[in-house]
Protein backbone atom coordinates (compact mmCIF):
# COMPACT_ATOMS: atom_id res chain seq x y z
CA UNK A 1 0.00 0.00 0.00
CA UNK A 2 2.98 2.29 0.57
CA UNK A 3 3.74 2.39 -3.18
CA UNK A 4 0.16 3.20 -4.10
CA UNK A 5 -1.01 6.79 -4.15
CA UNK A 6 -4.59 5.52 -4.48
CA UNK A 7 -5.90 2.13 -3.53
CA UNK A 8 -9.51 1.02 -3.48
CA UNK A 9 -11.06 -2.19 -2.27
CA UNK A 10 -14.51 -3.14 -3.56
CA UNK A 11 -15.39 0.56 -3.64
CA UNK A 12 -19.03 0.99 -4.59
CA UNK A 13 -21.54 3.76 -4.99
CA UNK A 14 -25.11 2.81 -5.79
CA UNK A 15 -27.99 5.21 -6.31
CA UNK A 16 -30.95 2.91 -5.80
CA UNK A 17 -30.77 0.33 -8.58
CA UNK A 18 -28.13 2.31 -10.47
CA UNK A 19 -24.60 1.06 -9.85
CA UNK A 20 -22.58 4.20 -10.54
CA UNK A 21 -19.44 2.47 -9.25
CA UNK A 22 -19.37 -1.20 -8.31
CA UNK A 23 -16.70 -3.19 -6.46
CA UNK A 24 -13.85 -1.13 -7.82
CA UNK A 25 -10.36 -2.41 -7.01
CA UNK A 26 -8.03 0.26 -8.22
CA UNK A 27 -4.31 0.68 -7.63
CA UNK A 28 -2.62 3.89 -8.73
CA UNK A 29 1.16 3.67 -8.30
CA UNK A 30 2.77 6.65 -6.59
CA UNK A 31 4.52 8.91 -9.09
CA UNK A 32 2.57 7.59 -12.06
CA UNK A 33 0.54 9.49 -14.60
CA UNK A 34 -2.58 7.36 -14.43
CA UNK A 35 -5.23 7.48 -17.12
CA UNK A 36 -8.73 6.62 -16.05
CA UNK A 37 -10.69 5.71 -19.16
CA UNK A 38 -14.30 5.03 -19.76
CA UNK A 39 -17.20 6.01 -21.99
CA UNK A 40 -19.64 8.66 -20.84
CA UNK A 41 -21.52 7.68 -17.65
CA UNK A 42 -18.98 4.93 -16.94
CA UNK A 43 -18.49 6.13 -13.35
CA UNK A 44 -15.22 8.07 -13.76
CA UNK A 45 -16.39 11.27 -12.09
CA UNK A 46 -18.22 9.40 -9.34
CA UNK A 47 -15.00 7.53 -8.56
CA UNK A 48 -13.10 10.82 -8.32
CA UNK A 49 -15.82 12.28 -6.07
CA UNK A 50 -15.61 9.18 -3.86
CA UNK A 51 -11.84 9.54 -3.57
CA UNK A 52 -12.19 13.22 -2.65
CA UNK A 53 -14.83 12.60 0.03
CA UNK A 54 -17.46 14.53 -1.89
CA UNK A 55 -19.61 11.42 -2.09
CA UNK A 56 -20.03 8.71 0.55
CA UNK A 57 -19.42 5.14 -0.61
CA UNK A 58 -22.21 2.58 -0.41
CA UNK A 59 -19.60 -0.10 0.30
CA UNK A 60 -15.88 -0.74 0.15
CA UNK A 61 -12.88 1.26 1.18
CA UNK A 62 -10.38 3.63 -0.34
CA UNK A 63 -6.98 4.94 0.66
CA UNK A 64 -5.54 8.12 -0.76
CA UNK A 65 -1.89 8.88 0.02
CA UNK A 66 -2.08 6.16 2.65
CA UNK A 67 -5.10 7.59 4.48
CA UNK A 68 -8.39 5.79 4.78
CA UNK A 69 -10.81 8.10 2.97
CA UNK A 70 -13.97 6.96 4.72
CA UNK A 71 -12.71 6.53 8.26
CA UNK A 72 -9.61 8.64 8.59
CA UNK A 73 -9.19 12.37 8.80
CA UNK A 74 -9.09 14.65 5.79
CA UNK A 75 -5.45 15.66 6.09
CA UNK A 76 -4.68 14.06 2.74
CA UNK A 77 -6.70 16.80 1.05
CA UNK A 78 -3.88 19.24 1.87
CA UNK A 79 -1.66 17.25 -0.52
CA UNK A 80 -4.31 16.85 -3.19
CA UNK A 81 -5.33 19.15 -6.04
CA UNK A 82 -8.46 18.49 -8.04
CA UNK A 83 -10.36 19.57 -11.07
CA UNK A 84 -13.66 17.71 -10.87
CA UNK A 85 -15.85 17.63 -13.97
CA UNK A 86 -16.62 21.10 -15.36
CA UNK A 87 -14.80 24.05 -13.80
CA UNK A 88 -16.82 25.76 -11.04
CA UNK A 89 -16.21 29.33 -9.92
CA UNK A 90 -17.93 32.34 -8.39
CA UNK A 91 -18.83 34.14 -11.62
CA UNK A 92 -19.11 37.58 -10.00
CA UNK A 93 -15.49 37.43 -8.77
CA UNK A 94 -12.35 37.91 -10.83
CA UNK A 95 -10.14 34.96 -11.68
CA UNK A 96 -7.62 36.13 -9.11
CA UNK A 97 -10.25 36.58 -6.37
CA UNK A 98 -11.53 33.08 -7.06
CA UNK A 99 -8.04 31.73 -6.50
CA UNK A 100 -7.76 33.84 -3.32
CA UNK A 101 -10.98 32.27 -2.04
CA UNK A 102 -9.64 28.76 -2.69
CA UNK A 103 -6.23 29.60 -1.23
CA UNK A 104 -7.71 30.98 2.00
CA UNK A 105 -10.09 28.04 2.21
CA UNK A 106 -7.21 25.59 2.02
CA UNK A 107 -5.05 27.61 4.41
CA UNK A 108 -2.30 28.53 1.93
CA UNK A 109 -2.91 32.21 1.14
CA UNK A 110 0.40 32.78 -0.64
CA UNK A 111 -0.07 35.60 -3.16
CA UNK A 112 3.12 34.80 -5.04
CA UNK A 113 1.90 31.24 -5.61
CA UNK A 114 -1.31 32.69 -7.09
CA UNK A 115 0.81 34.79 -9.48
CA UNK A 116 2.85 31.70 -10.33
CA UNK A 117 -0.08 29.43 -11.22
CA UNK A 118 -1.87 32.16 -13.15
CA UNK A 119 1.29 32.62 -15.21
CA UNK A 120 1.71 28.87 -15.61
CA UNK A 121 -1.73 28.33 -17.15
CA UNK A 122 -1.70 31.54 -19.17
CA UNK A 123 -4.51 33.45 -17.48
CA UNK A 124 -2.37 36.17 -15.89
CA UNK A 125 -3.43 38.87 -18.36
CA UNK A 126 -7.15 38.30 -17.61
CA UNK A 127 -6.81 37.69 -13.86
CA UNK A 128 -8.71 40.85 -12.86
CA UNK A 129 -11.68 40.20 -15.17
CA UNK A 130 -14.78 38.59 -13.78
CA UNK A 131 -14.95 34.86 -14.41
CA UNK A 132 -18.38 35.24 -16.04
CA UNK A 133 -16.58 36.86 -18.98
CA UNK A 134 -14.18 33.92 -19.44
CA UNK A 135 -14.51 31.36 -22.22
CA UNK A 136 -14.82 27.68 -21.29
CA UNK A 137 -11.17 27.17 -22.20
CA UNK A 138 -10.08 29.97 -19.86
CA UNK A 139 -12.21 28.58 -17.06
CA UNK A 140 -10.60 25.21 -17.64
CA UNK A 141 -7.14 26.77 -17.35
CA UNK A 142 -8.15 28.64 -14.22
CA UNK A 143 -9.47 25.40 -12.72
CA UNK A 144 -6.12 23.75 -13.36
CA UNK A 145 -4.43 26.75 -11.73
CA UNK A 146 -6.72 26.32 -8.71
CA UNK A 147 -5.83 22.64 -8.51
CA UNK A 148 -2.12 23.47 -8.50
CA UNK A 149 -2.33 26.16 -5.79
CA UNK A 150 -1.19 23.93 -2.94
CA UNK A 151 1.65 22.25 -4.87
CA UNK A 152 -0.19 18.93 -4.67
CA UNK A 153 1.48 15.59 -4.37
CA UNK A 154 -1.53 14.00 -6.07
CA UNK A 155 -3.48 15.75 -8.78
CA UNK A 156 -6.94 14.70 -9.98
CA UNK A 157 -7.79 16.02 -13.42
CA UNK A 158 -11.23 15.14 -14.72
CA UNK A 159 -11.37 15.77 -18.48
CA UNK A 160 -8.79 18.58 -18.23
CA UNK A 161 -8.70 19.45 -21.94
CA UNK A 162 -12.46 19.88 -22.34
CA UNK A 163 -13.22 23.12 -24.14
CA UNK A 164 -9.61 23.85 -25.04
CA UNK A 165 -8.43 24.53 -28.56
CA UNK A 166 -5.75 22.20 -30.01
CA UNK A 167 -2.94 24.52 -28.89
CA UNK A 168 -4.42 24.67 -25.39
CA UNK A 169 -4.78 20.89 -25.29
CA UNK A 170 -1.13 20.50 -26.24
CA UNK A 171 -0.10 22.97 -23.52
CA UNK A 172 -2.05 21.05 -20.90
CA UNK A 173 -0.50 17.78 -22.07
CA UNK A 174 2.95 19.33 -21.73
CA UNK A 175 2.06 20.62 -18.28
CA UNK A 176 0.83 17.21 -17.16
CA UNK A 177 3.97 15.55 -18.52
CA UNK A 178 6.16 18.09 -16.72
CA UNK A 179 4.28 17.56 -13.45
CA UNK A 180 4.57 13.81 -13.89
CA UNK A 181 8.31 14.07 -14.47
CA UNK A 182 8.60 16.22 -11.35
CA UNK A 183 7.32 13.26 -9.32
CA UNK A 184 3.65 14.22 -8.86
CA UNK A 185 1.09 11.47 -9.11
CA UNK A 186 -1.53 12.46 -11.65
CA UNK A 187 -4.91 10.78 -11.94
CA UNK A 188 -6.41 11.93 -15.20
CA UNK A 189 -9.80 10.88 -16.44
CA UNK A 190 -10.63 11.26 -20.07
CA UNK A 191 -12.21 9.66 -23.06
CA UNK A 192 -9.74 11.32 -25.44
CA UNK A 193 -7.68 8.18 -25.88
CA UNK A 194 -4.79 9.46 -27.96
CA UNK A 195 -4.23 12.08 -25.28
CA UNK A 196 -4.03 9.45 -22.56
CA UNK A 197 -1.75 7.29 -24.70
CA UNK A 198 0.63 10.23 -25.07
CA UNK A 199 0.87 11.30 -21.45
CA UNK A 200 0.07 8.34 -19.20
CA UNK A 201 2.21 5.45 -18.08
CA UNK A 202 -0.62 3.51 -16.40
CA UNK A 203 -4.29 3.18 -17.28
CA UNK A 204 -7.50 1.68 -16.03
CA UNK A 205 -10.63 1.13 -18.09
CA UNK A 206 -14.00 1.39 -16.44
CA UNK A 207 -17.45 0.87 -17.90
CA UNK A 208 -20.88 0.86 -16.23
CA UNK A 209 -19.22 1.35 -12.87
CA UNK A 210 -16.97 -1.68 -13.14
CA UNK A 211 -13.25 -1.90 -13.64
CA UNK A 212 -12.48 -3.83 -16.82
CA UNK A 213 -8.71 -3.55 -17.07
CA UNK A 214 -5.80 -1.85 -15.40
CA UNK A 215 -2.06 -1.92 -15.85
CA UNK A 216 0.83 -0.14 -17.43
CA UNK A 217 0.37 1.22 -20.93
CA UNK A 218 3.19 -1.06 -22.11
CA UNK A 219 1.38 -4.14 -20.74
CA UNK A 220 -1.97 -3.21 -22.21
CA UNK A 221 -0.64 -2.30 -25.61
CA UNK A 222 1.74 -5.23 -25.75
CA UNK A 223 -0.76 -7.95 -25.08
CA UNK A 224 -2.24 -8.01 -28.58
CA UNK A 225 1.02 -7.73 -30.45
CA UNK A 226 1.49 -9.06 -34.01
CA UNK A 227 4.43 -9.38 -36.37
CA UNK A 228 4.06 -8.27 -39.98
CA UNK A 229 6.60 -10.19 -42.00
CA UNK A 230 7.61 -9.66 -45.62
CA UNK A 231 9.45 -12.71 -46.90
CA UNK A 232 10.00 -14.86 -49.99
CA UNK A 233 8.85 -17.54 -50.54
CA UNK A 234 5.89 -16.62 -48.37
CA UNK A 235 4.28 -20.09 -48.23
CA UNK A 236 7.43 -21.62 -46.86
CA UNK A 237 7.71 -18.76 -44.33
CA UNK A 238 4.10 -19.34 -43.17
CA UNK A 239 4.74 -23.05 -42.69
CA UNK A 240 7.91 -22.43 -40.65
CA UNK A 241 6.18 -19.84 -38.44
CA UNK A 242 3.17 -22.10 -37.87
CA UNK A 243 5.41 -25.00 -36.90
CA UNK A 244 7.51 -22.82 -34.59
CA UNK A 245 4.78 -20.84 -32.81
CA UNK A 246 1.69 -23.04 -33.17
CA UNK A 247 -0.04 -19.95 -34.59
CA UNK A 248 -1.23 -19.90 -38.17
CA UNK A 249 -0.18 -16.61 -39.81
CA UNK A 250 -2.65 -14.74 -42.00
CA UNK A 251 -1.57 -13.66 -45.48
CA UNK A 252 -2.26 -9.91 -45.79
CA UNK A 253 -0.58 -9.02 -49.10
CA UNK A 254 1.77 -10.42 -51.69
CA UNK A 255 4.80 -11.76 -49.79
CA UNK A 256 3.37 -10.43 -46.50
CA UNK A 257 1.78 -12.20 -43.57
CA UNK A 258 0.64 -11.32 -40.11
CA UNK A 259 1.50 -13.57 -37.16
CA UNK A 260 -0.18 -12.86 -33.81
CA UNK A 261 2.76 -13.71 -31.62
CA UNK A 262 4.58 -11.73 -28.93
CA UNK A 263 7.30 -9.30 -29.92
CA UNK A 264 9.86 -11.38 -27.99
CA UNK A 265 9.60 -14.22 -30.54
CA UNK A 266 10.71 -12.08 -33.48
CA UNK A 267 14.47 -12.95 -33.32
CA UNK A 268 13.68 -16.67 -33.09
CA UNK A 269 11.39 -16.47 -36.14
CA UNK A 270 13.92 -14.49 -38.19
CA UNK A 271 16.61 -17.01 -37.29
CA UNK A 272 14.41 -19.98 -38.28
CA UNK A 273 13.44 -18.36 -41.59
CA UNK A 274 17.05 -17.51 -42.46
CA UNK A 275 18.21 -21.00 -41.57
CA UNK A 276 15.59 -22.41 -43.96
CA UNK A 277 16.80 -20.14 -46.75
CA UNK A 278 13.74 -17.86 -46.71
CA UNK A 279 14.63 -14.28 -47.59
CA UNK A 280 13.27 -11.84 -44.97
CA UNK A 281 12.81 -8.30 -46.31
CA UNK A 282 11.22 -6.70 -43.29
CA UNK A 283 9.64 -7.55 -39.98
CA UNK A 284 7.43 -5.00 -38.20
CA UNK A 285 6.04 -5.27 -34.69
CA UNK A 286 2.42 -4.15 -34.84
CA UNK A 287 0.60 -3.13 -31.66
CA UNK A 288 -2.94 -2.09 -30.97
CA UNK A 289 -3.46 1.54 -30.22
CA UNK A 290 -5.00 2.44 -26.87
CA UNK A 291 -8.19 3.21 -28.75
CA UNK A 292 -8.28 -0.34 -30.13
CA UNK A 293 -7.60 -1.81 -26.67
CA UNK A 294 -10.33 0.39 -25.20
CA UNK A 295 -12.90 -0.47 -27.86
CA UNK A 296 -12.07 -4.17 -27.71
CA UNK A 297 -12.32 -4.20 -23.90
CA UNK A 298 -15.57 -2.28 -23.67
CA UNK A 299 -17.13 -4.30 -26.55
CA UNK A 300 -16.20 -7.60 -24.91
CA UNK A 301 -17.83 -6.36 -21.70
CA UNK A 302 -20.92 -5.21 -23.60
CA UNK A 303 -21.16 -8.61 -25.32
CA UNK A 304 -20.91 -10.36 -21.96
CA UNK A 305 -23.72 -8.32 -20.47
CA UNK B 1 -8.20 27.21 9.18
CA UNK B 2 -11.41 28.91 10.33
CA UNK B 3 -9.72 32.31 9.99
CA UNK B 4 -8.92 31.32 6.41
CA UNK B 5 -12.56 30.36 5.86
CA UNK B 6 -13.72 33.69 7.29
CA UNK B 7 -11.40 35.55 4.91
CA UNK B 8 -12.46 33.44 1.95
CA UNK B 9 -16.13 34.06 2.76
CA UNK B 10 -15.54 37.79 3.07
CA UNK B 11 -13.95 37.94 -0.40
CA UNK B 12 -17.17 36.40 -1.73
CA UNK B 13 -19.62 38.38 0.41
CA UNK B 14 -18.30 41.86 -0.21
CA UNK B 15 -18.99 41.49 -3.93
CA UNK B 16 -22.56 40.22 -3.46
CA UNK B 17 -25.43 42.72 -3.59
CA UNK B 18 -27.50 40.68 -1.17
CA UNK B 19 -24.85 41.26 1.53
CA UNK B 20 -25.56 44.98 1.57
CA UNK B 21 -29.32 44.68 1.26
CA UNK B 22 -29.95 43.93 4.95
CA UNK B 23 -28.34 47.07 6.39
CA UNK B 24 -29.02 49.42 3.48
CA UNK B 25 -32.66 48.78 2.53
CA UNK B 26 -34.16 49.35 6.03
CA UNK B 27 -31.82 52.30 6.53
CA UNK B 28 -32.88 53.99 3.31
CA UNK B 29 -36.59 53.36 3.97
CA UNK B 30 -36.34 54.63 7.54
CA UNK B 31 -34.29 57.66 6.52
CA UNK B 32 -36.69 58.65 3.79
CA UNK B 33 -39.76 58.00 5.97
CA UNK B 34 -38.29 59.57 9.13
CA UNK B 35 -37.01 62.70 7.47
CA UNK B 36 -40.32 63.19 5.62
CA UNK B 37 -42.33 62.80 8.83
CA UNK B 38 -40.04 65.15 10.78
CA UNK B 39 -40.19 67.66 7.96
CA UNK B 40 -43.99 67.41 7.75
CA UNK B 41 -44.37 67.91 11.51
CA UNK B 42 -42.07 70.92 11.40
CA UNK B 43 -43.93 72.36 8.41
CA UNK B 44 -47.32 71.93 10.12
CA UNK B 45 -46.13 73.60 13.33
CA UNK B 46 -44.56 76.44 11.36
CA UNK B 47 -47.61 77.06 9.20
CA UNK B 48 -49.86 77.32 12.29
CA UNK B 49 -47.21 79.32 14.18
CA UNK B 50 -47.30 76.87 17.09
CA UNK B 51 -44.50 75.30 19.09
CA UNK B 52 -44.17 71.54 18.83
CA UNK B 53 -46.54 69.66 21.06
CA UNK B 54 -44.95 67.83 24.02
CA UNK B 55 -46.40 64.47 22.90
CA UNK B 56 -44.93 64.95 19.44
CA UNK B 57 -41.58 65.88 20.95
CA UNK B 58 -41.59 62.77 23.14
CA UNK B 59 -42.36 60.55 20.17
CA UNK B 60 -39.24 61.84 18.42
CA UNK B 61 -37.04 61.79 21.52
CA UNK B 62 -34.66 59.14 22.78
CA UNK B 63 -35.26 56.20 22.86
CA UNK B 64 -38.58 56.09 20.98
CA UNK B 65 -37.11 56.34 17.50
CA UNK B 66 -34.50 53.71 18.29
CA UNK B 67 -37.32 51.38 19.39
CA UNK B 68 -39.30 52.18 16.24
CA UNK B 69 -36.19 51.54 14.19
CA UNK B 70 -35.63 48.16 15.86
CA UNK B 71 -39.25 47.18 15.30
CA UNK B 72 -39.06 48.13 11.65
CA UNK B 73 -35.85 46.14 11.17
CA UNK B 74 -37.46 43.22 13.01
CA UNK B 75 -40.21 42.98 10.38
CA UNK B 76 -38.33 43.76 7.16
CA UNK B 77 -35.07 42.27 8.42
CA UNK B 78 -36.60 38.81 8.92
CA UNK B 79 -37.20 38.46 5.20
CA UNK B 80 -33.88 40.06 4.26
CA UNK B 81 -31.93 37.75 6.58
CA UNK B 82 -33.60 34.71 5.03
CA UNK B 83 -32.83 36.07 1.56
CA UNK B 84 -29.20 36.64 2.55
CA UNK B 85 -28.48 33.25 4.05
CA UNK B 86 -30.39 31.20 1.48
CA UNK B 87 -28.50 33.10 -1.24
CA UNK B 88 -25.01 32.54 0.16
CA UNK B 89 -25.62 28.86 0.89
CA UNK B 90 -27.69 28.18 -2.25
CA UNK B 91 -25.11 29.93 -4.47
CA UNK B 92 -22.55 27.29 -3.57
CA UNK B 93 -24.94 24.61 -4.84
CA UNK B 94 -26.00 26.71 -7.83
CA UNK B 95 -22.45 27.50 -8.96
CA UNK B 96 -21.37 23.94 -8.05
CA UNK B 97 -18.52 25.42 -6.03
CA UNK B 98 -18.92 23.07 -3.07
CA UNK B 99 -16.87 20.51 -5.01
CA UNK B 100 -14.04 23.02 -5.34
CA UNK B 101 -13.97 24.27 -1.77
CA UNK B 102 -14.74 20.98 0.01
CA UNK B 103 -11.75 19.31 -1.64
CA UNK B 104 -9.54 21.82 0.16
CA UNK B 105 -11.01 21.62 3.63
CA UNK B 106 -13.38 18.81 4.37
CA UNK B 107 -14.89 20.01 7.64
CA UNK B 108 -18.23 20.79 6.14
CA UNK B 109 -19.73 22.12 9.36
CA UNK B 110 -17.14 24.90 9.41
CA UNK B 111 -18.37 26.25 6.09
CA UNK B 112 -21.93 26.56 7.36
CA UNK B 113 -20.84 28.02 10.69
CA UNK B 114 -18.79 30.68 8.91
CA UNK B 115 -21.80 31.64 6.79
CA UNK B 116 -24.03 31.76 9.87
CA UNK B 117 -21.41 33.86 11.69
CA UNK B 118 -21.52 36.45 8.92
CA UNK B 119 -25.32 36.47 9.00
CA UNK B 120 -25.29 37.04 12.77
CA UNK B 121 -22.62 39.73 12.47
CA UNK B 122 -24.68 41.46 9.82
CA UNK B 123 -27.78 41.25 12.00
CA UNK B 124 -25.90 42.81 14.92
CA UNK B 125 -24.46 45.58 12.78
CA UNK B 126 -27.84 46.33 11.22
CA UNK B 127 -29.61 46.44 14.59
CA UNK B 128 -27.04 48.89 15.93
CA UNK B 129 -26.54 51.10 12.91
CA UNK B 130 -29.98 51.42 11.36
CA UNK B 131 -31.90 52.69 14.44
CA UNK B 132 -29.02 55.04 15.34
CA UNK B 133 -28.88 56.56 11.89
CA UNK B 134 -32.69 56.85 11.87
CA UNK B 135 -32.74 58.60 15.24
CA UNK B 136 -29.89 60.93 14.26
CA UNK B 137 -31.43 61.82 10.90
CA UNK B 138 -34.80 62.73 12.43
CA UNK B 139 -33.19 64.78 15.20
CA UNK B 140 -31.04 66.69 12.75
CA UNK B 141 -34.03 67.34 10.48
CA UNK B 142 -36.11 68.64 13.38
CA UNK B 143 -33.23 70.71 14.70
CA UNK B 144 -32.69 72.28 11.29
CA UNK B 145 -36.36 72.90 10.50
CA UNK B 146 -37.79 73.94 13.88
CA UNK B 147 -34.74 74.92 15.91
CA UNK B 148 -36.25 72.94 18.77
CA UNK B 149 -34.07 71.05 21.21
CA UNK B 150 -35.56 67.60 21.83
CA UNK B 151 -35.80 66.30 25.39
CA UNK B 152 -33.20 63.67 26.24
CA UNK B 153 -34.09 61.42 29.12
CA UNK B 154 -31.40 58.80 29.59
CA UNK B 155 -33.00 57.07 32.58
CA UNK B 156 -32.27 53.40 33.27
CA UNK B 157 -35.83 52.43 32.27
CA UNK B 158 -35.25 53.55 28.71
CA UNK B 159 -31.98 51.66 28.45
CA UNK B 160 -33.67 48.52 29.82
CA UNK B 161 -36.50 48.78 27.30
CA UNK B 162 -34.01 49.36 24.53
CA UNK B 163 -31.76 46.46 25.56
CA UNK B 164 -34.66 44.02 25.84
CA UNK B 165 -36.06 45.05 22.45
CA UNK B 166 -32.58 44.73 20.94
CA UNK B 167 -32.07 41.23 22.39
CA UNK B 168 -35.50 39.98 21.33
CA UNK B 169 -35.14 41.43 17.82
CA UNK B 170 -31.67 39.92 17.54
CA UNK B 171 -32.99 36.48 18.51
CA UNK B 172 -35.88 36.81 16.05
CA UNK B 173 -33.50 37.58 13.19
CA UNK B 174 -31.07 34.85 14.32
CA UNK B 175 -33.95 32.36 14.17
CA UNK B 176 -34.78 33.58 10.66
CA UNK B 177 -31.11 33.00 9.77
CA UNK B 178 -31.05 29.42 11.07
CA UNK B 179 -34.37 28.61 9.38
CA UNK B 180 -32.92 30.01 6.12
CA UNK B 181 -29.70 28.05 6.59
CA UNK B 182 -31.51 24.78 7.26
CA UNK B 183 -33.90 25.32 4.34
CA UNK B 184 -31.10 26.08 1.86
CA UNK B 185 -29.08 23.03 2.94
CA UNK B 186 -32.14 20.82 2.79
CA UNK B 187 -33.28 22.00 -0.65
CA UNK B 188 -29.79 22.64 -2.11
CA UNK B 189 -30.92 25.84 -3.76
CA UNK B 190 -31.37 29.54 -3.02
CA UNK B 191 -34.82 29.77 -4.56
CA UNK B 192 -36.14 26.55 -3.02
CA UNK B 193 -34.59 27.46 0.31
CA UNK B 194 -36.39 30.79 0.20
CA UNK B 195 -39.59 29.03 -0.87
CA UNK B 196 -39.36 26.76 2.18
CA UNK B 197 -38.21 29.31 4.76
CA UNK B 198 -40.71 32.07 3.94
CA UNK B 199 -43.88 29.99 4.48
CA UNK B 200 -42.24 28.56 7.60
CA UNK B 201 -41.84 32.05 9.05
CA UNK B 202 -45.29 33.14 7.94
CA UNK B 203 -46.80 29.89 9.19
CA UNK B 204 -45.36 30.54 12.62
CA UNK B 205 -47.04 33.94 12.67
CA UNK B 206 -50.28 32.47 11.34
CA UNK B 207 -50.44 29.81 14.04
CA UNK B 208 -50.04 32.56 16.64
CA UNK B 209 -52.87 34.53 15.07
CA UNK B 210 -55.16 31.50 14.74
CA UNK B 211 -54.44 30.33 18.29
CA UNK B 212 -56.72 33.07 19.62
CA UNK B 213 -59.59 31.06 18.16
CA UNK B 214 -58.57 27.99 20.18
CA UNK B 215 -58.60 24.43 18.80
CA UNK B 216 -55.52 22.71 17.48
CA UNK B 217 -53.77 26.04 16.94
CA UNK B 218 -53.88 26.63 20.66
CA UNK B 219 -52.06 23.30 21.17
CA UNK B 220 -49.49 24.11 18.52
CA UNK B 221 -48.70 27.65 19.50
CA UNK B 222 -46.38 26.83 22.47
CA UNK B 223 -43.95 25.33 19.94
CA UNK B 224 -43.75 28.39 17.71
CA UNK B 225 -40.83 30.75 18.05
CA UNK B 226 -42.95 33.93 17.95
CA UNK B 227 -44.99 32.78 20.93
CA UNK B 228 -41.91 31.82 22.93
CA UNK B 229 -40.09 35.01 21.98
CA UNK B 230 -43.04 37.00 23.30
CA UNK B 231 -43.00 34.95 26.50
CA UNK B 232 -39.25 35.43 26.80
CA UNK B 233 -39.67 39.19 26.37
CA UNK B 234 -42.33 39.20 29.08
CA UNK B 235 -39.95 37.42 31.45
CA UNK B 236 -37.17 39.85 30.63
CA UNK B 237 -39.53 42.73 31.46
CA UNK B 238 -40.28 41.14 34.81
CA UNK B 239 -43.68 39.64 33.99
CA UNK B 240 -44.75 36.03 33.82
CA UNK B 241 -45.92 34.16 30.74
CA UNK B 242 -48.17 31.20 30.03
CA UNK B 243 -45.19 28.87 29.61
CA UNK B 244 -42.24 28.33 31.92
CA UNK B 245 -38.91 30.03 31.29
CA UNK B 246 -37.35 26.59 30.77
CA UNK B 247 -39.93 25.75 28.09
CA UNK B 248 -39.50 28.99 26.20
CA UNK B 249 -35.70 28.81 26.39
CA UNK B 250 -35.77 25.20 25.16
CA UNK B 251 -37.92 26.12 22.17
CA UNK B 252 -35.75 29.12 21.35
CA UNK B 253 -32.62 26.96 21.65
CA UNK B 254 -34.18 24.45 19.26
CA UNK B 255 -34.87 27.17 16.69
CA UNK B 256 -31.34 28.61 16.97
CA UNK B 257 -28.72 26.04 18.00
CA UNK B 258 -30.89 23.01 17.16
CA UNK B 259 -31.65 24.06 13.60
CA UNK B 260 -28.04 25.13 12.97
CA UNK B 261 -26.81 21.72 14.15
CA UNK B 262 -29.48 19.97 12.07
CA UNK B 263 -28.25 21.90 9.02
CA UNK B 264 -24.68 20.76 9.72
CA UNK B 265 -25.77 17.12 10.13
CA UNK B 266 -27.76 17.18 6.87
CA UNK B 267 -24.89 18.88 5.03
CA UNK B 268 -22.28 16.44 6.33
CA UNK B 269 -24.34 13.52 5.06
CA UNK B 270 -25.04 15.12 1.68
CA UNK B 271 -23.37 13.79 -1.44
CA UNK B 272 -21.89 16.59 -3.49
CA UNK B 273 -22.69 14.72 -6.65
CA UNK B 274 -23.12 17.52 -9.18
Amino acid sequence: MTDAAILTEKLSKHYGALRAVHALDLCVPAGSVFGFLGPNRAGKTTTIRLLLKLVRPTAGRAWVLGQDVARGSSHFLAQVGALVESPAFYPYLSGRDNLRVFAHTGGYPDQSRIDEVLELVGVADRQHDRVRTYSLGMKQRLAIAAALLNRPQLLFLDEPTNGLDPAGQAEIRELVCALGKAGHTIFISSHVLHEIEQICDHVAIIDRGQLLRQGSIAELLGEQCALRIEADPIDQAAAIIARLTQVTPEPIAANQLLAKVPRERAPEIVQALSAAGVRVYQIIVERESLEQVFLRTTRIEADHT
Amino acid sequence: MTVGLLRAEWIKLRRLRVTWLLPILPMVLLLVGGVRIAYAVAETSRSYGLALDETVLQSFAFPQLLLNGLQFVSVLGTLLVVLFITSIVGNEFGYDTWKTVLTRQARRGHFLMVKLTYALAEITLTLILVPLVFQAAVLITLQLTTNTALPFDSSTNHWDTLSITFVVTWIRLAIAATIGLFSAVLTRSSASGLALATPWLLGDLLINALSFGGGMWRDLVPYTFNYNLAAFETYLRGGSGEVSVAHCLSVLLFYTVGLALAAVVVFRRRDIAG
